[in-house]
């Protein structure tokens, strides 16, 4: 009887013990495994349709390059360079208004770092280094709240809940640096927060510095990956946990090198792009140090964890000097043999993506793949118009 | 007998785990209030529900201001959400609450609002009419400009600066004067008007920017903008410092609640708890007062001792040599005033020489080295050697004069 017992609680405290995502357990992408289930990387399968939306070219909405963007059930908001504040268009295209202009006075603001939408509250976020203000879709400001934490990026991923992650390159023990947090504005509450990521133990904290950050949306919420660390981690209401990881096959000191110099990169091994997430795939889009005209792509099946490995024929460097987010380097459309897919955000919780090609990245393209000249949306662009925004809804 | 001593047992027990804290029942001025807290932290689907239920609490009551306040302020938080005809369709019903002369600010709040949401949905004549009930003069004009209808918008404002109005309203009325005035290019007219404002208002160098922006002087045009992004940075402050009232507010109301949940604790929970502090209080003031005394007695030795004739008599510069007397004196005293300083020294260093500890007390005593050299018959660079060497015994690390100093001083 006491045996029994015994067993019982140690069963009950092992199971009590275990995290929602244990890291043995998470699916991993091998990037040293030269053996793929295909040499082609599939999404169509997943898209049920696809949304058009050129944006409207007026005098207020000439857009340069664009550095955020987001969507909400009616409209498309774009932050871009040489614009005065984020330009709202509807999701015909057509321009709205501009809102957070640039200034001192309420609801104008001075540096965004980026913008996204609280889908309950219906509002638009404009995040600033310590400030976060909020519009209504109708332009009008409502609200900025100050915080003290040191984030570089901020994006809502719930009803007043703000996903962050920590400035790059500062060394960990700065006081006040912290890598992930999730927190809620209204009552400033902290849902969850993690000072460091990755491995600890290799080198002294003052010396640890938070890689470039990557990030799109997940299915809990947020994606983030930063430079040198082997797991991608969400960032959700209920906290955060590791999404996936990738395997890079760095040497100790390869890591260390990477995770203690801004920007260095490891030769021979893969560099990852971007990334996004699917209902049903990991999908992500890396270079080879060595050759970082050539892109690679990669999926990874969340249920099979079967790998897919495609390379891409566009030449990086030339694409970049149309797009600098890439874009153009995608999967296959085959659902309506439109553009290459790659978006710019992901939504897999709302099976939604949203997609950004410059003008002359799609004339570009056009000239690359022919067959595209004859897509009823593309006739229409020309290098003068717009960037397209591509809305795919997912199955 | 024993069944009914059980069941006197049984509902003594009963009525001591009934909650005693008395149950709240939530007025419509508390969920009112509640709601707008929720709505003032942008927690809109809180604050929606915490309103309906206002509004079925104000039904029951047949409290029509009540009513009417939380269809207005519900319909504010449905425009904020950019849903116009369902914050319509609120201040439309808001409107049939309020009612009689108490109501009378309440439906001029009212008649903005919705005024604001026409407008917001491009209904200008529907704007205009609200704005007209509710007497806002300015926002009529700009509304006519809008629609072209200038002279129409300068009588509207001209007719209004006629009547007796505060000087800050008139300072509004002024500016968007010379604001329909700039933009009509009667820059001298504008200007005219712009020189009855006070020199404070942040907007007035907004509108002489444009002004010579409109006469092409760009130099001033660049200063006046400047002067209003001064204002302007001013204001900000002041918001911000409001935001920080804000904040502490917020957590006034979160130390509130907490304190609501501690007061929802049993009677037997509370009564533990007061045992327990009180025990622990007692604990607390006699070990208090033990150690008081000691630090008495204590403080009252040391005192005694550095106002002793031994410890004035070492600290004396002139030439003197201490007999082996002179130095047991000075020990006895030494160990009254620090009675613990030997043995824990002991302890640190068991090696500890006579000369040593006649030189650690010297040191406690803060005589002088050039002093302790005299009395110790020994150079002044002996008994810096000796400090450092000393130092090191109790540390095992190298370190200065200074440092064993410190450290015998605070030992």
């Amino acid at each position: 009887m006491k045996k029994m017992l015994f067993w019982l609680i140690a069963v009950v405290a092992l199971t009590g013990c275990g995290s929602k995502n244990s890291t043995d357990k998470l699916p991993v992408l091998d990037l040293t495994n030269p053996n793929f289930a295909s040499d082609r990387v599939e999404i169509s399968d997943e898209i049920k349709s696809i949304e058009y939306v050129p944006l409207e070219l007026t005098d207020e909405s000439l857009i340069a390059e664009i550095l955020d963007l987001a969507v909400s059930d009616d409209y498309v908001f774009i932050y871009s360079t040489r614009q005065d504040g984020i330009l709202q268009f509807d999701r015909k295209g057509h321009f709205v208004r501009s809102v957070a202009k640039t200034g001192n006075g309420p609801g104008e603001t001075a540096q965004i770092v980026s913008l996204s939408v609280d889908d309950e509250n219906r509002l638009l976020c404009v995040s600033e280094f310590f400030s976060t203000s909020f519009y209504s879709f109708d332009g009008e400001f409502i609200k900025k709240v100050n915080t003290l934490r040191p984030y570089l990026w901020q994006y809502c991923i719930g009803p007043n809940t703000m996903a962050e992650m920590g400035r790059e390159s500062i060394p960990m023990d700065t006081p006040g640096i912290f890598s992930l947090g999730v927190f809620n504005l209204a009552t400033d509450d902290t849902i969850a927060i993690r000072q460091t990521v990755g491995n600890m133990d290799l080198l002294p904290l003052k010396e640890t510095l938070l890689g470039e950050w990557n990030f799109n949306g997940g299915t809990g919420g947020m994606l983030c990956y930063s430079a040198g660390i082997d797991t991608v981690w969400e960032l959700g209401m209920d906290g955060i946990h590791p999404a996936f990881r990738i395997d890079f096959g760095f040497s100790a000191d390869e890591q260390k090198m990477v995770r203690s110099e801004p920007g260095a990169i490891v030769d021979g091994k893969y560099w990852i792009s971007r990334f996004f997430e699917t209902p049903r795939r990991y999908i992500v889009k890396c270079f080879e140090a060595d050759n970082q005209s050539r892109f690679h792509l990669f999926s990874l099946d969340k249920e099979t964890g079967a790998v897919c490995h495609e390379k891409s024929s566009i030449d990086a460097m030339e694409l970049f000097k149309h797009n600098r987010i890439l874009t153009g380097i995608g999967i296959h459309n085959e659902t309506d043999g439109g553009l290459p897919v790659w978006p710019y955000y992901s939504y897999p919780g709302k099976k939604l993506m949203v997609q950004l090609n410059t003008a002359v990245e799609i004339e570009y393209l056009k000239e690359k793949y022919p067959e595209l000249k004859q897509h009823p949306v593309l006739q229409k662009i020309t290098e003068d118009s717009n960037p397209l925004v591509t809305i795919y809804h997912l199955r | 007998m024993i069944h009914k001593i059980r069941l006197v047992i049984f509902a003594c027990l009963l009525v001591a785990c009934t909650p005693t804290g008395r149950e709240d029942i939530a007025t419509t001025g508390t969920l009112l209030r509640q709601a707008a807290f929720y709505k003032e932290q942008l927690q809109y689907l809180p604050a929606l529900e915490t309103y309906r239920q206002a509004i079925r609490q104000a039904e029951k009551e047949k409290d029509s201001t009540a009513l009417s306040l939380a269809y207005l302020e519900t319909g504010k938080i449905y425009r904020n959400q950019s849903l116009k005809p369902k914050a319509l369709q609120s201040e439309k019903t808001a409107l049939a609450y309020a009612e009689g002369t108490a109501c009378d600010s309440l439906r001029i709040a009212l008649y903005r609002e919705m005024a604001d949401i026409y407008a917001l949905s491009g209904q200008t004549d529907s704007a205009f009419h609200y704005y007209q009930k509710a007497g806002c003069r300015i926002r009529q004009a700009q509304i006519l400009q809008q629609t072209g209808k200038q002279k129409e918008a300068e009588a509207i404002l001209k007719t209004e600066l006629e009547q007796t109005r505060s000087q800050e309203e008139n300072a509004e009325l002024y500016l968007a004067l010379a604001d329909l005035q700039i933009s009509w290019g009667q820059l001298k007219e504008a200007e005219k008007n712009l020189s009855r404002l006070p020199p404070s208002h942040p907007h007035l160098y907004a509108a002489l920017s444009r002004i010579a922006q409109s006469r092409g002087d760009s130099l001033q045009a660049d200063f006046y903008h400047k002067s209003y992004l001064h204002y302007q940075d001013a204001l900000r402050k002041e918001m911000e410092q409001n935001q920080v009232t804000q904040l502490l507010r917020t957590s006034e109301q979160k130390e509130w609640e907490a304190r609501l949940s501690d007061s929802q604790k049993t009677q037997q929970g509370q009564m533990y708890v007061w045992i327990a502090l009180l025990v622990s209080c007692g604990t607390g003031a006699w070990g208090y007062s033990r150690y008081r005394l000691k630090r008495t007695a204590d403080s009252l030795s040391e005192t005694d001792f550095l106002s002793s004739e031994i410890y004035l008599r070492f600290h004396r510069k002139e030439e003197w040599k201490p007999t082996p007397k002179d130095w047991e004196e000075l020990l006895q005293a030494f160990n009254r005033a620090y009675p613990e300083f030997r043995e824990r020294l002991k302890r640190k260093i068991p090696k500890l020489s006579e000369q040593e500890w006649r030189m650690c007390c010297l040191i406690k005593m803060e005589v002088p080295p050039s002093t302790a050299a005299m009395l110790l018959c020994c150079t002044n660079q002996a008994i810096s050697m000796r400090r450092v060497r000393l130092y090191q015994k109790t540390t095992g690390e190298k370190g200065t004069p200074e440092q064993c100093d410190a450290f015998i001083r605070d030992f």
